[in-house]
């Protein structure tokens, strides 16, 4: 075979240059639907980064994000992946029955342990009651669904836990109600579906005083059957996508949805624009924003101040039944005095409404103690 | 720059390897010379004046060396400034930190530390220089008068930063006079794309299970997970070392040039000395050559033998990394080679392959205990996990790490065996298949490395918020 040689040679060769030729010439993308993510694009060098490395890490990035037909080796590394049997990917297990559920973080526990302190001393200094609803994982509440072997929730994320650290905020604890529910939960995405938070809200109500309104009075409609949520983002996976429900009320609630720091105001908790985009979740209230104020024609003349993540935003069109004015903060966008503002607004009851992970990992609540 | 990064794999090879098979044979080595600078300064844009320093010192106390060949001493007397340089370079940049530390620690003062970063291939330059000088004292090798050749041959950019250490005696011709044409590039381009392949999708991966081991509290790890990590560990360093050694021998004969071999199937080894003999080829002759041998090797009785192995084994222990647990893992093998000398050897030669074998593979995956945790606390007790002091055998997190790993640690040790090879190779030769087969093999490894690489930047949402 005197031509095997260099036939690998034109082959490298080839493969090498047409890579780099078609490189060259297409077009940047900005963005990557598939990873649903901002991509680096050709950076511009300055003379201390030449110097100090900082320019070739950021070049070589360009080089990985901008390569051509990334999605296309994406999505192949991630099928060998699946061959090799792995289990995992960016933190994201590929769980039975196509469920993509969130990796546990087992030793954070002084993440959490800081971030309930932080607000069992808010609490104990507030002039008006705590609540506390932890959104527990999917992960902690399907375990069935998780691949074999997978490490089960750890233990300081149980609702023990959390029960036994707060001794002036009022914990409101949906594990039981939620253990085994399929329906609660996505299997693309992180978050709760509209029936978890549904669910969520009843038992908020039973803990708070509320009625909550039947589900009768909604009507259910699906706004969107090819949700491909966070999940598959992070993993570069095409699962079966998700359907994503609203509960709309048979007789509409007027509202009035001001994003305060935005300067908008909407007659809508939904987003529409969303629902024909990626991120399909942000219908919900358009995403996360420092602070929303809520203003309904509910006429009990109550104040609730909702400090939350995104979980919230799929709750709080069920609350505004109750409240005439709900004020609803992000402590990662909002920077003022929580208490301070709490105290102006003259608030009746305060909500603190997170997903596990989101405390687990993030010292979201340290901003309370400033 | 890396040859495991899609910058040096499409931006920065294509056009060197098109431009310098387009220039004549007299621009070559300039050529070779000025990508090889751009692509150490890739990475290490400030440290380049410090190798161009040790490369034209080398070079002008060469021709002096020549120059006084007639008068031994003072020959003799540029050769040690030679080797102060290259040492003094070294010891400075690599083991100055270490040193005061140790004295610090030792007789409890506090001297300040510099903290410098680590000048890249620093351990690889300095040592082929010095093979440059003694070799020209020892009127081994002719001196190198050009100085744009031996600037090429010290700064090639194939093995300027991870080996294999090529003495100049091994490529001084070729720097002259090197065959380049695509039959050698064939050649050269089946090794690269194995390499890439072993450091991109089996010691990159292979890797993961180690990093997972690693974190874990040693009180919370089982018999079966401490061996796992450790079996993981073995295996990336050997596909990453080897795989990097592949990729410069591969790139070297692409540009024409053939660099000595590093690695030769080591965890088939049947006892330790057979394992160094396979594991890094080219250090270890270089320590045979410049100091083993010098200091009289085995022919001056035992006691001397034991002296020259602590020695020379301290020193490639220390020559890893600037930490005492570098150290005791090179005396480690240097205790275990003596007592194989003395006695063990002839009795390993005798038993079935299946005992020497297991003998050596322990041995050697009980070293990578010492070389992996710097400190020795950690050693100790990866060491009683490891013959199961206080822990169940198999737990659950065991059993996820098999069922997630256990495809590619089978693929991992197939591919550190040779029979693998030659078996696929015999029966594709009877069967005429082998060259469609081989060249489709090589271009499946080429793809998915690609893949990997392209997804090794893999990190979404950067502004996803919960």
């Amino acid at each position: 075979m005197a031509y095997y040689h260099k036939l690998i040679s034109l082959m490298l060769l080839g493969f090498l240059l047409g890579c780099t030729f078609l490189f060259v010439l297409l077009p940047e993308r900005d963005f990557s639907p598939l990873e649903n993510r901002m991509l680096q694009t050709k950076p511009v060098p300055a003379p201390a980064d030449l110097l100090s490395g900082n320019f070739t890490a950021t070049f070589d990035q360009y080089v990985a994000d901008q390569f051509v037909f990334r999605d296309w080796w994406v999505s192949l590394k991630v099928k060998v992946e699946r061959l090799l049997q792995k289990k995992e990917q960016n933190g994201v297990y590929f769980g039975k029955d196509g469920y993509l559920l969130q990796v546990l973080p087992q030793d954070n526990e002084e993440i959490w342990a800081e971030n309930l302190v932080a607000l069992d001393n808010f609490a104990k200094k507030s002039p008006v009651p705590v609540y506390f609803l932890p959104v527990p994982a999917a992960a902690q509440v399907l375990p069935e669904k998780l691949p074999a072997f997978a490490a089960p929730s750890p233990s300081y994320l149980e609702p023990g836990n959390f029960r036994s650290k707060l001794k002036h905020t009022a914990g409101i604890d949906v594990f039981n109600e939620f253990y085994g529910q399929e329906k609660y939960y996505y299997r693309t995405d992180h978050h709760w579906t509209t029936e978890g938070a549904y669910a969520a809200y009843r038992k908020t109500g039973e803990a708070v005083g509320f009625t909550p309104v039947a589900r009768e009075s909604f009507k259910i409609e699906t706004v969107a059957a090819d949700f491909l949520g966070s999940l598959a983002a992070r993993t570069g996976t095409q699962p079966q996508p998700d359907v994503l429900q609203l509960f709309l009320p048979q007789t509409p609630l007027p509202c009035r949805v001001e994003y305060v720091a935005e300067k908008r105001i909407e007659a809508s908790f939904y987003a529409w624009e969303h629902i024909d985009s990626r991120d399909k979740y942000a219908v919900f209230l358009d995403g996360n924003h420092a602070l929303i104020k809520i203003t309904t024609s509910v006429p009990k003349g109550r104040r609730l101040l909702v400090v939350k993540d995104s979980f919230a935003n799929a709750m709080l069109p069920f609350l505004a039944h109750h409240y005439e004015e709900i004020y609803v903060v992000d402590l990662r966008f909002f920077h003022d005095n929580l208490a301070v503002f709490l105290w102006q607004q003259e608030v009746d009851e305060v909500l603190f409404l997170y997903g596990t992970m989101t405390l687990a990992t993030e010292t979201v609540l340290r901003k309370l103690a400033i | 720059m890396v040859f495991s990064s899609l910058t040096f794999l499409f931006l920065f090879l294509p056009p060197v390897l098109v431009l310098y098979y387009l220039l004549p044979q007299a621009g070559k080595n300039a050529f070779l010379f000025a990508a090889s600078l751009f692509f150490y300064a890739w990475g290490e844009p400030v440290y380049i004046v410090l190798m161009l320093f040790s490369t034209v010192a080398d070079y002008v106390l060469g021709l002096i060396i020549e120059k006084h060949r007639h008068n031994k001493q003072t020959a003799r007397l540029f050769l040690v400034l030679s080797l102060l340089v290259n040492v003094g370079i070294l010891g400075f940049f690599k083991y100055f930190d270490f040193l005061v530390q140790s004295i610090n620690a030792l007789w409890g003062t506090n001297l300040a530390i510099l903290n410098l970063p680590l000048p890249l291939g620093i351990s690889f330059y300095t040592f082929q220089t010095m093979s440059y000088t003694i070799d020209v004292y020892r009127n081994e090798v002719p001196v190198q008068r050009r100085l744009i050749d031996f600037c090429t041959y010290v700064t090639l950019f194939p093995q300027l930063v991870a080996g294999p250490i090529v003495r100049y005696q091994e490529v001084e011709k070729q720097l002259r006079q090197r065959q380049v044409d695509l039959d050698t590039f064939g050649l050269g381009a089946k090794r690269f794309i194995a390499g890439l392949g072993k450091k991109v999708l089996l010691a990159n991966n292979i890797g993961l299970l180690w990093q997972q081991v690693e974190q874990l509290p040693p009180e919370g790890l089982s018999v079966v997970t401490a061996w796992l990590g450790i079996v993981a560990y073995a295996l990336q360093i050997y596909f990453d070392f080897s795989g990097y050694s592949d990729m410069a021998i591969g790139l070297g004969k692409m540009l024409g040039f053939t660099f000595p071999e590093n690695f030769d199937y080591p965890y088939t080894a049947k006892s330790i000395t057979d394992f160094w003999r396979r594991w890094h080829m080219t250090l270890g002759s270089w320590f045979r050559e410049y100091v083993y041998i010098p200091l009289g090797g085995n022919r001056r009785g035992v006691p001397v033998l034991l002296r020259n192995l602590m020695v020379v084994w301290f020193l490639t222990g220390l020559w890893h990394g600037a930490s005492w647990n570098f150290v005791l893992w090179g005396l480690y093998y240097g205790v275990i080679l003596a007592v194989e000398k003395m006695w063990l050897l002839r009795g390993l030669r005798k038993c079935t392959p299946l005992v020497s074998h297991f003998y050596t593979l322990i041995l050697v995956l009980l070293g990578w205990v010492l070389f992996v945790f710097p400190d020795f606390r950690q050693v100790l007790q990866y060491y009683l996990v490891l013959f199961g002091r206080g822990v169940p055998l198999i737990d659950r997190q065991a059993l996820y790490l098999l069922s997630n790993y256990l495809p590619l640690l089978v693929i991992g040790m197939a591919a550190a065996m040779p029979w693998t090879k030659i078996k696929i190779q015999k029966l594709l030769q009877e069967k005429t298949l082998y060259y469609p087969v081989a060249i489709l093999l090589y271009f499946f490894v080429l793809f998915l490395s690609t893949a990997y690489l392209v997804d090794a930047s893999f990190n979404p949402f950067l502004y996803f918020r919960f």
